[in-house]
């Protein structure tokens, strides 16, 4: 069964892009284009799996990020950004993101941190 | 500082200009910062819109499309592009942070890396090859961050300056004896630079080195003999 993955992003031809790419790899992509929105459709249930963004307009990914952790704590988060310094990286990994990388990211890095989010859901599950 | 301060109102309006001016220096690298992480963004899209066309002609292998090798080149030069527009976009974005704060606890081998990436382009216009070589083992310094790259890169500059055609410079990192210091080392296509102890104290550079070094508490050693063609600089 394909891994369901929300990718939060307030770049909306990055989102496009970045997601056709993991969807023709077999995941299922749901895309927010900001964090309220985000917050929503977690709490919907779409996805086990979440790819965030950090600095957005309105609520910004470590917000986010901390509201995940306190609402659902079993979800996996991926912190994927292009604005991260190592301060940012040491309070997202406190506030519980399994990975964090920078953009542009590999491709095959991102791949490699669902692989362990799935074997991670799997120990949770 | 305080005491230098209580007694003379120069000093005070010289230390009121200075803290005018580290303002404004973190104004410029947040500023800076915010336009090299604006470019990350615009890198990634390109990235990931390159990589989406790589893997639309990786699914279509098997169908007829002439111009197949052309079109995969120019993909693979969009990437090479993106990756050298990201570690330049990195460097200056470090550069820019370095601004943040006056003081700070630093490495001295990320600092000369940086100093080293973000100067090579200088030097490569002179045909000179820049390198940097660290210590093993993190050297960290309470330093001035900003002040200490422009030091190093007026250091770098007044050898480029001793030099008349193509060479190399390296700065290393030090810890030996205790002080961490810069050696600051050149050859040229002939070997080393006998008198580059009376060419660098010469050099349009080596005035601001030695004041900007002054402020950092570090000092500049030139060896009269045995040291030709490099020289050292030692922090307190």
């Amino acid at each position: 069964m394909a891994l369901n993955v929300l990718l939060v992003d307030d770049e909306e031809e990055f989102a496009d892009a970045f997601s056709e790419r993991l969807r023709l790899r077999g995941f299922t992509l749901h895309v927010a284009n900001s964090g309220e929105k985000a917050l929503r459709m977690i709490a919907d249930g779409v996805a086990k799996v979440v790819i965030l963004d950090l600095k957005m307009p309105g609520m910004d990914g470590i917000e986010v990020l901390r509201r995940i952790g306190k609402s659902h704590p079993g979800l996996q988060v991926m912190i994927l950004s292009g604005h991260g310094s190592e301060k940012d990286e040491a309070i997202a990994r406190n506030l519980g993101a399994f990975e964090y990388l920078r953009k542009p990211a590999d491709i095959e890095a991102v791949l490699e941190a669902l692989k362990r989010a799935e074997n991670r859901l799997g120990r949770v599950e | 500082m305080r005491r230098a301060l209580g007694c003379s109102p120069l000093l005070i309006f010289r230390w009121k200009e200075t803290s005018v001016a580290a303002d404004e220096l973190a104004f410029f690298g947040k500023i800076a910062a915010g336009v090299t992480h604006e470019l990350k963004n615009v890198l990634a899209i390109i990235n990931e819109s390159s990589g989406l066309m790589t893997d639309l002609m990786a699914m279509s292998k098997d169908a007829s499309f002439p111009m197949r090798d052309r079109f995969t080149r120019s993909i693979g030069k969009i990437e090479q592009q993106v990756r050298r527009g990201v570690e330049i976009t990195s460097n200056f974005n470090r550069f820019a942070h370095s601004m943040d704060h006056p003081v700070v606890e630093a490495d001295l081998n990320a600092v000369v890396a940086l100093t080293v990436a973000l100067s090579e382009r200088f030097a490569r216009l002179k045909n000179i090859r820049l390198s940097a070589i660290a210590e093993p083992e993190p050297v960290i310094l309470s330093t001035q961050p900003f002040r200490l790259q422009m030091a190093l890169t007026r250091a770098a500059e007044a050898v480029m300056q001793c030099l008349d055609g193509p060479g190399a410079i390296s700065l290393q990192v030090q810890k030996g004896g205790g002080k961490p210091s810069v050696l600051i080392s050149c050859e040229t296509e002939s070997g080393t630079l006998p008198d580059l102890p009376s060419l660098i104290r010469a050099s349009s550079h080596w005035a601001e080195l030695e004041s900007l070094l002054d402020m950092l508490g570090a000092s500049v050693e030139v060896a009269e003999s045995g040291g030709a063609g490099s020289y050292r600089i030692v922090f307190a």
